[in-house]
């Protein structure tokens, strides 16, 4: 009688067990090398749509030249894919190759995930890297990866209201950005100079500005240096003299900036070569493209700068086929393949010889962002780079609101940050 | 209900009832709105709840995708979560009936220690719990996902039943016992009918609950194919930008089986207790 | 023992399956979580396939950190977020979907297509509404400021004021969580049987009269089941938060669970997320001790 209860239960957990047998449709082969010797290689990669259709076409070419290489490609939601990595590989699981962003680099590497490939990489590739980029792929002396695009943010401008206001050139000194956010703030019109973003990433070339920093490569604390206070405080005033948006919203503050910029609201902005495909898209530049401004982020009285980023090619050290990964990455690497994605999708090179070519040269957003990169600074190559944000931001919102006074905002990040990195 | 209503109040309720209606499926509607805009009009400074280009394309985008990819998202979401329905209703239907009916040592400890697996928040042992699905072989499994997921849903669907059991008289089952019935039988033949608007709810609930995750689906299945619907759509989502146009048109998509499935469940969520009443 | 296995052999075969799959994929878990927060567990230490665990004992330090030393005023203030936050969106939860329930229990016309668009919250998936809330809540652009500045108010700073912030996320949560008591609510209606209120009607008694004497009264289980679990959902709720805020400006809307999550997600600090945990159950356990005590206390009355 019971024995019927009993039955039906055990007839449920058979039927999950059995379940276990039938896999999601996606099934795995744990041999990845088959005995033709064919070897698959498993690839994530976090590119958008547009960028991942460029990317098809050079696997596909890279599979007509290797016919015993296939690659498995899987796109990872960009802003997941750290931790799943972090996490697949934790329990020997990851994929043979990743496209891991700059700051997961040294993270990774920390973590003892990735093969180093100082007796893989080639002289001649070596010294074709720019050297902020190749950089990121370095961490205690070997080299993790390769860099297959970087970005820094530049300051865009739009040309038309810049000439109206009487400003003639893109302005050089940060004495000359106020200026000119001053003259492009024009209230009647619904107009203001600059986009005070409270992204703590957008503030880091104000402290380079005036002398300051974040962290150094030997984890050193500069944050509350008098300089950066100065670079904060220079921020602020901006805001605090009404030369910036009067609306104020963290958590959409991205898309603001841009619909302003795009609607012609604000005169400048501080943004990365990501941006331009939505500015262009813009009711200001749709139609006159020209109109769109490029220039290096203005020199305070002690430096420039702007944080370099990107995306770069690494091996996961499980993989078993250490020669094929290292073989396909390089290949995604190759200047054509760079030229390439610059082409279609405004990704910018990581090798020098990329921008000379005559495909590239005449690109007036690819060389100005060049140009910026030619001027821009390495963020600390440290495991816990990407983390230092999380703290950043925060006490950077409570300085926008004057909620904390600078100083005090930049000591509870040193704070945060002791603790961050062990200190 | 038997007593009578006035007008007025007839009025009243309908007001009520269609201010949040309003209120519920207002985001929804702009939702649906997005879903029709072309992408450069989805941010602009004036908000127009009508598109101004009328598009199908993000639709278009979504069916076409590579391999039938979103197709298989949709298999994949409707699978996990009918299996998890069934599964969780059943287990805890029994569990519950057991709980309800009888007095037995650890009975309080047996409840309380269900309750005590959603007091711990599970997302932060995402790793040990990945380790554990790895170890029992079911990574990129739909077992291991829907094991992942009777264990959200079963502790709400074992209380909830349970107090539906107890409201159940329990004379009925008396009476059913003196027929000869042994308690497997009461509690099929009797019991499960007169519950039916409660199992409606479980079912419901376990049903939202699969359909709706995002970690564990996102942790446990590591191919593109076998993504769940809301990973899936996380694709969208890029380091610098988020595609609201195909969003919104997935978002759309992924509400529909989800009220037809409601549309279909809540034909139980009727008296149970008059159905079977009128029967026997 | 045995001879009272032996008696309840069928309760115990009852409840064996749920309870075993149970036991493997939460409790195995838990326990190691709970071990975890008297470790200095973080992903340097945790141990891998290539670098070998490291990790050590260190006894009650997390929980002195938190609890008693530099991060006890940090605590204390997230705590406080965390009750207003549990306590407010439950109370609006269980009012309107009681409510709302008692409203659809009727006999009215258009009930099923009422339940179906009232049911439309829950249906979409968490994350995409809550994209969709925190753009609605847009200083500049947002569809409430445009409506607000329409009828002639100023616009709200709601996700860069602390206090507006914490509004908007329980606004967009009560969105979220009422439909859920409500279908709750509703099959616990429909479970009261009819003849009840048949005989309180021949008795003469009022609706009000009825609600308090018949479904107030039955509707207690369903109604103590629903508000408990509200709670401890709630207060572990970290998706909305997470996706609106992130626990902004300068962790005004961060909850405990929100806090846990980020140190489990930011650099795997496993101990100190794991210690949040633990605080965190111990919390719930508190206080669900506490309720049931309650609901005896009146039961008893």
């Amino acid at each position: 009688m019971k024995k019927k209860a009993l039955g039906l239960s055990m007839a449920a957990i058979l039927a999950m067990t059995a379940l276990a047998g039938c896999s999601g449709s996606g099934a795995q082969e744990e041999n990845a090398q088959s005995k033709d010797g064919n070897v698959t290689i498993k690839f994530w990669q976090t590119m958008n749509p547009e960028e991942t259709k460029t990317l098809e076409k050079i696997v596909k070419e890279f599979e007509a030249a290797n016919k015993n290489i296939k690659i498995e490609m899987q796109p990872v939601p960009f802003t997941d894919a750290q931790n799943k990595f972090k996490t697949a590989a934790q329990g020997g699981d990851a994929p043979d190759v990743i496209r891991a962003e700059i700051a997961w680099t040294p993270e990774f590497a920390a973590l003892g995930f990735l093969l180093p490939i100082d007796d893989k990489i080639s002289a001649a590739d070596k010294a074709d890297y720019m050297k902020a980029p190749m950089n990121y792929n370095i961490y205690e002396g070997k080299t993790y990866g390769i860099p297959q695009v970087t970005d820094a943010p530049a300051l865009l401008y739009n040309k038309r209201m810049l000439q109206e206001a009487g400003v003639a050139t893109a302005p050089k000194t940060m004495d000359e950005f106020y200026d000119a956010a001053k003259k492009l703030t024009q209230p009647d019109k619904g107009q203001y100079g600059y986009y005070v973003s409270a992204d703590s990433y957008f503030l880091q070339p104000f402290l380079w500005a005036f002398g300051g920093g974040t962290v150094t490569d030997s984890k050193e604390i500069q944050i509350t240096k008098p300089e950066s206070v100065q670079g904060l405080e220079f921020l602020l005033k901006l805001k605090n003299d009404k030369l910036s948006q009067a609306n104020f919203d963290f958590p959409n503050q991205y898309n603001n900036q841009m619909t302003d910029f795009k609607e012609g609201k604000v005169g400048m902005i501080i943004n990365g070569p990501w941006a331009t495909a939505d500015i262009l898209s813009g009711k200001e530049f749709k139609s006159n493209p020209d109109n769109f401004g490029i220039a290096p982020i203005p020199a305070g009285p002690k430096g420039q700068g702007s944080p370099v980023g990107g995306h770069n090619l690494v091996i996961y050290k499980g993989t078993k086929h250490a020669d094929e990964a290292y073989k396909f990455i390089e290949f995604l690497n190759k200047k054509e393949n760079q030229v390439l994605l610059a082409k279609e999708n405004k990704l910018l090179p990581t090798r020098q010889s990329a921008y000379d070519d005559a495909a590239l040269k005449d690109d007036k957003i690819l060389q100005g962002f060049k140009a910026q990169l030619d001027k821009a600074t390495n963020r600390p190559v440290i495991p816990e780079g990407g983390q230092l944000f999380t703290a950043f931001t925060p006490a950077l919102e409570a300085a926008v609101k004057g909620e904390k006074t600078p100083v005090e905002a930049l000591k509870s990040v040193e704070t945060a940050w002791k603790t961050l990195l062990k200190k | 209900m038997i007593n009578r209503i006035s007008w007025t109040e007839r009025v009243l309720v309908h007001a009520v009832l269609i201010l949040f209606a309003v209120i519920a499926v207002f985001p929804f509607l702009w939702l649906l709105s997005t879903s029709f805009k072309p992408a450069a009009e989805i941010f602009t400074s004036e908000i127009h709840l009508v598109p101004e280009t009328f598009t199908w394309e993000n639709y278009q985008y979504l069916f076409a995708m590579k391999d039938n990819l979103f197709l298989k998202w949709i298999w994949n979401s409707v699978f996990v979560a009918l299996l998890t329905t069934v599964l969780a209703v059943f287990l805890s239907a029994t569990t519950a009936y057991a709980l309800s009916r009888f007095n037995f040592p650890g009975k309080r400890g047996v409840m309380y220690s269900f309750l005590l697996t959603q007091m711990f928040p599970a997302a932060i042992l995402i790793v040990p719990l990945y380790n554990l699905i790895k170890n029992l072989g079911l990574l990129n499994s739909y077992t291991g996902l829907i094991l992942a997921y009777m264990t959200t849903a079963l502790p709400f669907c074992v209380w909830m039943l349970k107090s539906y059991f107890d409201s159940i008289p329990v004379e009925l089952e008396e009476a059913a016992k003196v027929d000869g019935l042994n308690t497997w039988g009461t509690f099929y033949r009797i019991v499960l009918p007169l519950a039916l608007p409660g199992l409606a709810v479980t079912g419901f609930f376990a049903f939202i609950t699969a359909w709706n995750e995002f970690l564990f689906a996102l942790t446990f299945m590591s191919e593109q194919s076998a993504y769940t619907l809301p990973v899936g759509l996380r694709t969208f989502v890029f380091q610098f930008r988020t595609d609201w146009h195909y969003m919104s048109a997935g978002a759309v998509l992924i509400t529909i089986p989800v009220l037809l499935f409601f549309a279909v469940a809540q034909r139980w969520l009727v008296s149970g207790l008059t159905a079977g009443g009128s029967k026997g | 023992m045995l001879r009272a296995i032996r008696r309840n052999k069928a309760a115990y075969l009852f409840i064996l399956p749920a309870l075993l799959l149970m036991l493997l994929i939460v409790f195995v878990p838990l326990l190691q979580g709970i071990y975890y927060s008297f470790t200095n567990m973080d992903q340097y230490n945790m141990g891998n396939k290539f670098v070998k665990a490291s990790y050590e004992w260190i006894g009650l330090a997390n929980y002195k950190r938190v609890l008693a030393g530099e991060g006890l005023a940090e605590f204390l203030g997230v705590l406080k977020q965390t009750m207003i936050w549990t306590f407010t969106n439950v109370f609006f939860h269980f009012i309107l979907g009681f409510g709302l329930a008692l409203l659809l229990n009727r006999h009215i016309k258009g009930r099923g297509l009422y339940r179906m668009l009232l049911l439309i919250p829950w249906a979409v998936p968490s994350f995409i509404s809550a994209f969709a809330w925190r753009w609605m809540f847009n200083g500049e652009f947002g569809f409430i400021n445009m409506v607000l500045r329409k009828m002639g108010f100023e616009g709200v700073a709601w996700l860069s004021d602390p206090v507006w912030a914490m509004t908007a996320v329980i606004i967009t949560n009560v969105w979220l969580g009422f439909p859920f008591m409500m279908v709750t609510f509703l099959g616990g209606l429909q479970s009261i049987p009819r003849d009840l209120y048949e005989a309180a009607y021949v008795d003469g008694a009022s609706r009000f009269q009825q609600f308090l004497h018949i479904t107030l009264p039955q509707m207690k289980s369903t109604i103590f089941t629903a508000t408990l679990l509200g709670v401890i959902w709630t207060f572990n709720l970290f998706a909305v938060i997470y996706l609106i805020t992130e626990g902004g400006p300068y962790n005004s809307t961060q909850i405990l669970v929100t806090f846990a999550y980020v140190k489990a997600f930011n650099n795997w600090q496993l101990a100190e997320a794991t210690t949040y945990g633990v605080i965190i159950l111990s919390l719930l356990i508190a206080f669900s001790f506490f309720y049931s005590r309650v609901l005896k206390m009146t039961e008893e009355k």
